[in-house]
């Protein structure tokens, strides 16, 4: 068995067994991406962006109120302090704004934007941990915690615990375990989505899995008399 | 249950939070106002210093072209003075 295959094996278990296929499956083949790209929503924002490119600023606004749901569903995955979440959308929308000179139209603005949107919160990640501004959950919590708990628990509970958890990673193990599990993206929409290639990102959810699993052997040590 | 099981339970119950409602489209257009797009922001004073540039090159490259019409080619002066440097004529 040769690595990569060893890596398929690893990375197609268990995500793809319970999660639904992600918001972003139809750039998994040529067709989907094809009719996400020619669908009418897709080309009104390819000719909305045109209007602002053209100068018209309030074309924008119309866009800004189509995603900014979806941008905060996003964003909530990176801050769930309601202040910082919200500065965090806006930084999205203002970076795109930036940046609209270089949306070739290749794929849908949505796509693009949720590009932005996951570096602009990688960014958020790495800036919080050189400023040393994480509180972790003990992970003996977590490691003492039975199976049908975490099945039934409250969905505002468990997303507020697997933030937590994950924040023991460094910013590239947690966006990348984020994006496959958490977000249940496939790995080319991860991918597609870090700009990583589709090996690397294998590459790195398995890492970021190991080291997850050390993590919580220590702490199963620790608990253990 | 090992660690990524957990963390694939606690996503799968995650998953079915909604995320908060955020209107930002009033600060979003406030903080675009006095900002000029991404283009012209970043390519505008690369294009009035590639432009300048142009400018002052050109007179150089004149001037360095008469002055090379107007002196002998060094290489091709040795070529000439080949056969008598080593003695043939």
């Amino acid at each position: 068995m040769t690595v990569t295959q060893a890596l398929n094996l690893w990375d197609g278990w268990p995500a793809r067994a319970v999660a639904p296929p992600g918001p972003l499956a139809a750039l998994s083949s040529a067709d989907g991406r094809r009719a996400a790209k020619e669908s009418p929503s897709a080309r009104e924002d390819a000719a909305t962006v045109r209007e602002c490119l053209h100068g018209n600023k309030d074309a924008y606004r119309q866009l800004v109120e189509r995603y900014q749901a979806r941008v905060s569903a996003i964003m909530w995955r990176f801050s769930r302090d309601p202040e910082l979440h919200r500065d965090l959308v806006q930084e999205v929308f203002v970076s795109a704004y930036e940046s609209l000179a270089r949306f070739r139209g290749q794929a849908p603005f949505e796509h693009w934007l949720a590009r932005i949107a996951t570096n602009t919160g990688h960014g958020y990640w790495r800036r919080q941990r050189r400023a040393g501004a994480i509180s972790t959950v003990p992970l003996e919590e977590c490691a003492e915690m039975p199976e049908e708990k975490a099945e039934t628990m409250d969905p505002q509970e468990a997303g507020a615990l697997l933030h937590r958890l994950l924040e023991h990673l460094s910013p590239r193990d947690r966006l990348v375990l984020t994006l496959r599990y958490v977000e249940a993206h496939s790995v080319s929409e991860t991918a597609e989505l870090t700009g990583w290639s589709e090996t690397m990102v294998k590459v790195q959810a398995w890492r970021a899995r190991r080291k997850l699993e050390a993590l919580f052997k220590r702490a199963r040590q620790e608990v253990a008399p | 249950m090992n660690g990524t099981e957990r963390i694939v339970k606690l996503a799968a119950r995650a998953r079915l939070e909604a995320p908060p409602r955020v209107e930002v489209v009033g600060d979003v257009m406030a903080a675009l106002a006095d900002r000029p797009q991404g283009s012209e922001a970043r390519v505008g004073p690369l294009v009035w210093v590639a432009g300048f540039s142009a400018a002052l090159a050109l007179p150089v490259a004149l001037a360095a072209l008469m002055v090379w019409q107007a002196w002998a080619h060094p290489l091709l002066a040795a070529l000439i003075d080949f056969p008598s440097g080593m003695g043939l004529q």
